[in-house]
């Protein structure tokens, strides 16, 4: 059997198009060939039985989410809940694709059917931390916005992560909305995430179907964003990218809107609400600056290649709105990193400069590469659905672009700004897969994993293309049960896709709640350290310069409002804790340089000598190798208890697990003895113990 | 209710919509006299969070340009949330502080200009009124065909905030609120225990003085676990090897129960500085970790400033 060109395959792009709208007008054609789905008439679902199953189907999905979360918190060695998990969201979220994607919906249905999705898929975070930040990046937004609340002032220093200080947008917000309302700093922020968090989604349909797709293609479009790692746990987090990815979104299907526009003062109007919102991302979030500038210019030369050779396509307005509406949101970012936020790219670069440098030495293999999953609590299948995700999404990306290719040649996707505004988003989306290979580097990771977010943009892109082509293939078969089997094999792509995407995004442990995990951000909270933290600062008071542990810094540092020192290569504190008893401290300068830092405060985790941690970091990210175990024992073992023999160290507070020391740096020393030799026994100085109720 | 009454407030509210959402941001100011919550929330979270966006989108586009449905929607949030960003950078900048009163003024004269801009378009642009008045159509962009034109330019898969926009938002919202509260209700696992001890009344900044009579030190115990536990109390000099300060008391703590102790420093018998720990043992409990004993501690450094420190080393 000669094989067919692989456009002519589908009706769509046979006749010339890519979407689901042209497909059903040109199949109406006598003058194509019809496909047995096309003689079929589109078939209507019932409507209040479609309601019934979804609202089933979303009821059930709820109970194994909740019930997942229930087992979670129980059991330390269980993998149950990961299975009731998937099987929840695949029941909250596969009735919604399926519906939005069939092409009987209407365009009404499916607009709710989005933003029911966006909704339910706030869910798993909600009940992750329905009650207060848990997250590492959390904390710091918390205490950031704190303090707008209680200064009164932008820009305060946020000694967790100072970058953030300079940022203000998502904090001041959220302040604003608590004057507004009277709520608690976590409920007003609740409710702006999830506002932002069902925008980004519709952002997404809408900027698919501001570069020409019909709404059944950008539905899927934005069912497919879902699906990147980020989406329903790191993107509803309480930080500024949460909200700066939706301004983007946002601020780029305004910023198409204004290409497309035929009239000079919808072009006005969209630049106008274009710049508003960039300028909303370049107050709230850097590297989605940088990503949304990135865009804009690659959208702007797309867009103005063909209008430079004389070769048709773009009119010359067009060409001038992008690029005026790119310079001033570059002059906004240029000033505001110059101005504000000078730091930016000495926090940004090393994320990419080590990433690459490290990247290159594990392909030279003169460097080791990070293994993956080494130590996730995520059972077997989830890891390799992660890696099936790429595998998938290249598929996809693929036959999107293969599609995009038959209908240039068919000359049904001439050159102009449709043409470019595609190109430039799939260039874009192509970025992904490059950057997958970062994940292997240990510094490199951490900024591939926050760009998918990013690129997926341009990803689902393509693979809405694709999936509607898919779609469509798997309805032309004539048998019922070959129809079924395809869908439900396009129904198990999507659920691997979202269960490996999840997992490829964040550890089990911030995902699942669980028993007290020492080393891990999201389950290292206790009372204990709660009431320790509460303790300290009602003794104390606030803005004490104290030195601890990351674990332990998160709670002083956020409701404890102190100012915890983190340790660098200026001041290596950790050679504190590391130091055998009775040795000296090293290196020498470190006490001095805690004196002028006006430390006060040594808080000590005592299980740091006995636990590694989960994350395998103690202090930061950047520890260093003399803090790794040492014969499977932590580094610290045996060499805690030191603190109690310094002079100087004044031990004012114990818990079970915590020890708090007053540090009066003048008289230190490491000596097992303060200043005198002796008890003064011999004099039989015979004191009295009392206690009371 | 009849049909003609709804035409009629639905043509009155079309007439000046930037007025009326002006209006409700103003009358925000009463709501501050509702209790700090979820009432509070309900009233003015939907205000703030809309009414400033609304208006941007009515000053900027004209009636037949601007999104619409739950497009209309996202950039009205959005903007809102913007604006109250930059309203607080506006305050910041002019050495304002950020207080409830000082971003609601700001939000309020933001949006008096952006409701008056948007007022001033919708007047000068009704050349007509009525639903049998056809829409200037936006010239076709060449490039898009008849449907994604249409698509695009009211995007269909977020166009129409009918019945069932409002229905799947109702819906989901209750998902969540349901899901939470089957979830805060379903059984948890008892928080564990812990028994700290502090030191009490005046801050220890540095070596304690104790003066001829001696001194006496304040410290707490605060039991939180369940069940009570018998607990030894020692306090020692010190030294190698250590020697006891005082007779060691013995008693039992409650949960929940927090008791206060006190140490009695004797004279002593030079001006040199002596260490001084307290220590409290859980009798019969131990700790899984370090398998000893469970003990917790507490010290202090002492001296008598008004004797001599000559044999001290």
């Amino acid at each position: 059997m000669p094989r067919r060109p692989f456009a002519c395959l589908v009706p769509g792009i046979h006749g010339g198009d890519l979407t689901a709208t042209s497909y059903s007008r040109e199949t109406g054609s006598a003058s194509h060939r019809r496909s047995p789905v096309s003689r079929r008439k589109p078939h209507r679902i019932g409507g209040s039985a479609a309601v019934l199953l979804i609202g089933c189907c979303e009821l059930a999905g709820m109970a194994a989410i909740v019930w997942s979360y229930a087992i979670a918190r129980t059991t330390l060695t269980s993998t149950s809940e990961f299975g009731w998990f998937w099987v929840g969201m695949s029941l909250v979220e596969l009735p919604i694709a399926g519906l939005a994607a069939a092409r009987a919906t209407s365009r009404t249905t499916r607009g709710a059917l989005l933003l029911l999705y966006g909704i339910v898929s706030y869910a798993p975070k909600l009940l992750r931390d329905p009650t207060s930040p848990l997250y590492h990046d959390e904390y710091a937004h918390w205490r950031a916005t704190y303090e707008i609340l209680s200064t009164g002032k932008l820009f305060q220093p946020n000694p967790m992560v100072p970058i953030i200080a300079r940022y203000p947008g998502l904090h001041a917000a959220t302040a604003a909305l608590i004057h507004a309302t009277g709520l608690s700093i976590w409920q007003a922020s609740t409710l702006l995430l999830i506002v932002f968090h069902v925008s980004l989604l519709i952002g997404m349909a809408a900027l698919a179907q501001s570069i020409g797709m019909d709404n059944r293609t950008a539905a899927l479009v934005a069912i497919l964003y879902g699906l990147n790692s980020s989406f329903l746990y790191f993107d509803t987090q309480y930080a500024y990218e949460s909200m700066a990815i939706t301004l983007v979104v946002w601020a780029l299907v305004a910023f198409v809107q204004a290409i497309r526009s035929q009239s000079s003062g919808a072009r006005i109007a969209w630049g106008v609400l274009t710049v508003t919102l960039s300028g909303g991302t370049v107050i709230t979030h850097h590297l989605s600056t940088f990503v949304l500038l990135l865009v804009m210019v690659l959208t702007s030369l797309t867009v103005s290649l063909p209008f430079l050779v004389r070769d048709g396509g773009p009119t010359r307005p067009s060409v001038l709105t992008a690029w005026s509406v790119t310079l001033v949101t570059v002059l906004m970012a240029g000033a505001w990193f110059y101005f504000v936020a000078p730091s930016t790219w000495s926090y940004l670069s090393p994320y990419f400069g080590k990433g690459l440098s490290e990247l290159i030495q594990v392909g030279g293999g003169s460097g080791g590469s990070r293994q993956l999953f080494s130590a996730s609590l995520s059972p077997w299948w989830e890891q390799y659905t992660a890696y099936l995700v790429t595998v998938f999404a290249l598929g996809l990306v693929a036959g999107g672009l293969l599609l995009i290719r038959a209908r240039i040649k068919q000359g049904r996707l001439p050159r102009g700004r449709r043409r470019a505004l595609l190109s430039a988003f799939s260039v874009w989306g192509l970025i992904y897969f490059p950057s997958t290979l970062f994940i292997f580097s240990p510094d490199g990771a951490q900024g591939a994993r926050r760009s998918w977010a990013f690129t997926w943009i341009g990803v689902s892109i393509l693979a809405g293309l694709a999936g509607v082509w898919l779609l469509e293939w798997a309805g032309r078969h004539a048998r019922l049960w070959k129809r079924i089997s395809l869908r439900t094999g396009l129904a198990a792509i999507l659920v691997v896709c979202m269960v490996g995407g999840t997992a490829a995004g964040l550890d089990a442990a911030y995902r699942f709640p669980g028993p007290f995990l020492y080393g891990s951000d999201a389950r290292s909270v206790t009372p204990e350290l709660l009431a320790t933290s509460a303790w300290f600062s009602k003794r104390f008071g606030i803005d004490n310069n104290v030195i601890t542990d990351r674990y332990t810094g998160l709670i002083f540092d956020s409701f404890g409002l102190q100012n915890v020192e983190y340790p660098s290569g200026v001041l290596p504190f950790y050679s504190l804790y590391l130091a055998k008893p009775g040795a000296p401290i090293t290196p020498s300068y470190l006490l001095p340089d805690l004196s002028l830092s006006h430390v006060t405060y040594l808080i000590v985790d005592e299980r740091m000598a006995y636990e590694l941690p989960e994350l395998g970091v103690y202090f930061t990210s950047a520890d260093p190798a003399s803090l790794q175990p040492q014969g499977g024992k932590p580094a610290f073992y045996g060499r805690l208890a030191k603190f109690d023999t310094y002079s100087g160290l004044i031990k004012v507070y114990q818990s079970n697990n915590y020890s708090i020391y007053r540090i009066n740096l003048s008289t230190i020393a490491t000596g097992e003895q303060p200043q005198s030799s002796g008890a003064p026994g011999k004099h039989l100085l015979r004191g009295k113990l009392l206690v009371n109720p | 209710m009849t049909g003609n009454a709804l035409y009629r407030f639905k043509l009155l509210w079309l007439r000046a919509w930037p007025l009326w959402t002006f209006l409700l941001l103003a009358a925000l100011a009463a709501a501050r006299f509702l209790p700090a919550g979820y009432a509070r929330a309900a009233v003015a979270g939907p205000i703030v969070l809309m009414v400033p966006g609304s208006l941007t989108l009515g000053a900027v586009f004209t009636h037949r340009r601007r999104p619409q449905g739950l497009q209309f929607g996202c950039f009205a949030a959005l903007l809102s949330v913007l604006w109250s960003a930059f309203a607080s950078l506006a305050l910041y900048a002019c050495g304002i502080p950020i207080a409830t009163n000082s971003t609601y003024i700001c939000l309020l004269i933001t949006s008096a200009f952006l409701a008056i801009v948007a007022g001033a378009r919708f007047m000068f642009e009704r050349p007509g009124e009525g639903r049998r008045v056809a829409h200037k159509v936006e010239p076709t962009d060449p490039d898009f065909s008849a449907a994604e034109a249409d698509d695009a330019s009211a995007p269909a898969a977020v166009k129409g905030v009918g019945y069932q926009a409002f229905v799947a938002a109702v819906a989901g919202a209750g998902l969540l609120a349901g899901g939470l509260y089957v979830y805060d209700r379903l059984p948890q696992p008892a928080p564990t225990g812990y028994t700290s001890m502090a030191w009490t009344g005046p801050h220890i900044n540095g070596d304690l003085r104790v003066d001829s009579a001696g001194t006496e030190l304040h410290f707490q115990i605060a039991h939180h676990q369940p069940g009570a536990t018998a607990f030894r109390l020692t306090a020692t000099w010190v030294s190698d090897p250590s020697r006891p300060l005082a007779q060691p008391v013995e008693f039992s703590i409650g949960a929940g129960r927090t008791f206060q102790g006190t140490v009695f420093v004797p004279p002593l018998p030079d001006g040199c500085v002596y260490r001084i720990t307290v220590v409290l043992t859980a009798i019969h409990e131990m700790n899984h970790v370090t398998n000893a004993l469970q003990t917790w501690s507490l010290n202090a450094d002492v001296h008598d400033p008004t004797k001599p420190q000559r044999s001290c080393n």
